[in-house]
């Protein structure tokens, strides 16, 4: 085969030692070594190393070449490996800092929002008395206090109540309709709280 | 004729010694090249040797001493070859890989010291590798793919997305630009 012949062939894919640009038997060595030789080019490589001590010699070069350039790689892996290190942990850095800074602002929301909230609920409850509050100390006091108690509990109720109906008016026209609220009222509780303090001003009496 | 010539006389340890110290390194090579086993070839190279203080008096010519090791190496490594023949699969793929204390490199330990063996070593590591950074950066790859990673020529041309040809070629030419400063490392 002449060199434009081998010029013209393309490279086969399966027999890695068919593509010979080199005349010299390094290649072959090299592929006897990497395991790179088909089973019968292998064999025909092992006869020649039984007579052929330059492809002797050069198996044993190849080896001793690989070993130096496996051996150069690692060291470039090593020198390498520091940077990535370095870029990874920077990375880090930048991700926690990323991390951290939403918590930080949701934090810092969260603490305005609770001030915000307890002078909110603080001035809430100036305006509106939990009466639930109010029925249970009612329980220490005369019937002159707790029927006092018992009109401000109303009082209360009925300002919840305009609430609701503030809500459903802004859902329909915003327009504000204290009869369509006190339709929505239920004074059930109320009324049981009305019987029980009766039953108690009985007793203590 | 051969009646008056005188009877060959059985080597020396200090022959062996020196004859050792010359080719173990060599043929340890070779017969990693051939059984791509640290262990294997450990035990193929102290036959050769053993061969060697067996027959080595009966080599006619000293300076075919060498071609004489590296066939009896091979026949060795091919008796290690039949026996591990079986266990084939978990034999070492690679046989380049270094074994720290594997090699023949214990023999030279004997006139130089370790921290010297290394330093000429490191010195050789380093000129490869800065013949590997002047290669063009797809020759590099292929190397590195080939010999560091241990893939093969046809899992690189796939994860390149290269033919293999082109992969077999860059090979090629990667070894042919480093052949020079690796062949002075060889000889050194």
């Amino acid at each position: 085969m002449t060199n434009d012949d081998s010029k013209k062939q393309p490279p086969n894919a399966l027999d890695v030692s068919a593509n010979r640009e080199r005349p010299d038997v390094s290649w072959d060595a090299f592929c006897y070594v990497a395991g790179e030789m088909s089973a019968d080019d292998r064999r025909n490589f092992e006869i020649r190393l039984q007579d052929d001590q330059i492809a002797r010699e050069a198996v044993a070069n190849e080896v001793s070449s690989c070993q130096l350039i496996d051996a150069a790689i690692a060291t470039d892996q090593d020198s390498v490996f520091p940077t990535e290190i370095r870029s990874r942990a920077d990375t880090n850095s930048m991700e926690t800092t990323r991390t951290i800074k939403p918590l930080i602002l949701a934090t810092l929301a969260c603490v305005l929002l609770s001030i915000v909230g307890f002078y909110g609920i603080n001035s809430w409850g100036d305006r509106a008395p939990v009466a639930q509050n109010t029925i249970h100390s009612a329980e220490n006091l005369g019937p002159d206090s707790q029927q006092i108690i018992l009109a401000e509990a109303w009082a209360d109720t009925d300002w919840e109540a305009t609430l609701v109906a503030l809500n459903a008016s802004n859902d329909s026209e915003n327009e504000f309709d204290l009869g369509a609220a006190s339709l929505e009222f239920d004074s059930d509780w109320i009324e049981a709280t009305m019987s029980d303090m009766e039953a108690d001003s009985s007793v203590n009496n | 004729m051969s009646s008056d010539s005188p009877k060959p006389v059985p080597l020396t340890p200090e022959a062996v010694q020196t004859l050792y110290e010359q080719h173990s390194k060599a043929l340890n090579n070779f017969l990693l090249g051939v059984l791509k086993n640290h262990a294997a070839a450990a035990d193929a190279l102290q036959a050769t040797f053993a061969k060697l203080l067996e027959k080595g008096h009966l080599v006619k010519r000293q300076e075919s001493m060498k071609s004489w090791l590296f066939k009896v190496a091979f026949n060795e490594a091919l008796i290690a070859k039949r026996k591990v023949s079986v266990k084939r699969r978990h034999v070492e793929p690679i046989a380049w890989k270094l074994n720290q204390s594997a090699g023949a490199e214990k023999g030279n330990d004997d006139r130089l010291s370790q921290s010297v063996h290394h330093a000429i070593r490191q010195e050789k590591i380093h000129k490869v590798h800065e013949a590997l950074q002047q290669l063009p950066e797809t020759l590099q790859t292929v190397v590195k793919m080939r010999i560091f990673e241990g893939l093969k020529f046809r899992e690189i041309a796939e994860q390149l997305d290269t033919p293999l040809g082109t992969v077999l070629a860059r090979m090629q030419t990667a070894l042919k630009k480093l052949k020079p400063l690796l062949r002075e490392a060889n000889d050194e």
